[in-house]
């Protein structure tokens, strides 16, 4: 397997590029109601106000 | 999927109005004449709930013998904004009263530097939502003119304003936050001495100030019937005309949108010793 030196760096950079983007984009925010209990899927939003009643 | 809220202070209008239409601001609490002004210069923003009635008082130095705004011709008065619903109050009350426009100051402060500002004699009275009227009122310096549920009863301050992409791309959200709010309002009314202590921090305000304005009277300020209807805005709505803070007219189906309002509300498990 991977006998080319050229097939060896494109795997690897592909390895690489995938790694980065499995970090980048955190994938298990949005699924992690499935596993552990404490990491559940959120919706995050800000809400103005001044403080008057 | 649950949803987090995170509440962003703002101590001005301007900034707020600023961050909604710089597309960072998606939701927020405004007084209501401004998200008309906002709805009449084309931003994309719907009024979908209430955030409280009631809850806005005149106050008056102490040291003053005035009974009614006629005795505060030629006095300096301050308003949050000429966008609020306070500054259409007063001026509705004044023509009532037989004041002129012209015959009193008015001056626009940020409701936190208000009761200081009454207590250096900077001003002579103003009006605003609490509890920088109560502030004034605990340390001495001002006594109560009009509570706004005297002068207009079931008074609108501030609306909850969303902007329409939110509506268009996460109605489920919208739906979580006023069924949030709803629910919450209906704990502050039963849960008075509670809500001030959940409540205080948010304001930056001692907690005795809070329980105060939420017990002083205990109708000082209510969390109920917050849905807004068409006669409340179109009151509103015709003041700002008449006064000029609006230019043109505005339909109210497209200023507001009451889908996202729960049909039963019941109150929420808020536990307030929580931190």
């Amino acid at each position: 397997m991977f006998r080319s030196s050229l097939a060896r760096w494109v795997a690897g950079t592909l390895l690489l590029i995938a790694v980065l983007g499995v970090l980048r984009f955190k994938p298990w925010r949005h699924f992690g109601g499935q596993g552990s209990g404490s990491v559940l899927a959120r919706a995050q939003l800000s809400v103005g106000f001044l403080p008057v009643t | 999927m649950t949803t987090r809220f995170e509440s962003q202070r703002f101590t001005d209008f301007p900034t707020i109005v600023e961050s909604i239409k710089g597309g960072r601001l998606d939701a927020t609490f405004m007084i209501a004449p401004l998200a008309m002004k906002l709805r009449e210069q084309n931003v994309p923003v719907r009024i979908v709930y209430l955030g409280h009635r009631d809850g806005s008082t005149v106050m008056v130095r102490k040291d003053l013998p005035a009974g009614s705004l006629r005795d505060l011709r030629g006095r300096t008065f301050a308003i949050p904004s000429k966008y609020s619903n306070q500054y259409l109050v007063i001026r509705k009350l004044m023509e009532d009263q037989g004041v002129r426009p012209d015959e009193i100051r008015f001056v626009e402060l940020p409701p936190p530097d208000m009761p200081s500002a009454l207590a250096a004699h900077a001003i002579d009275a103003y009006f605003v939502g609490e509890p920088h009227a109560a502030k004034a009122e605990l340390d001495g310096s001002g006594r109560v003119l009009y509570h706004a549920k005297d002068i207009w009863p079931h008074f609108i301050s501030c609306v909850l304003v969303v902007t329409e992409k939110l509506i268009r791309e996460r109605p489920e959200i919208v739906r979580d936050l006023v069924r949030g709010i709803a629910e919450s309002g209906e704990w502050a009314e039963t849960h008075r001495l509670e809500a001030a202590r959940v409540a205080a921090p948010y304001f930056r305000q001692d907690e005795r100030v809070v329980r105060y304005v939420l017990t002083q009277p205990p109708d000082r300020v209510s969390y109920r019937m917050l849905t807004p209807t068409d006669e409340d805005l179109q009151q509103i709505h015709d003041m700002a005309i008449k006064t000029g803070i609006l230019e043109r007219p505005i339909k109210m189906s497209d200023l507001v949108d009451r889908q996202f309002i729960p049909q039963d509300i019941k109150a929420a498990d808020i536990d307030a010793n929580a931190r």
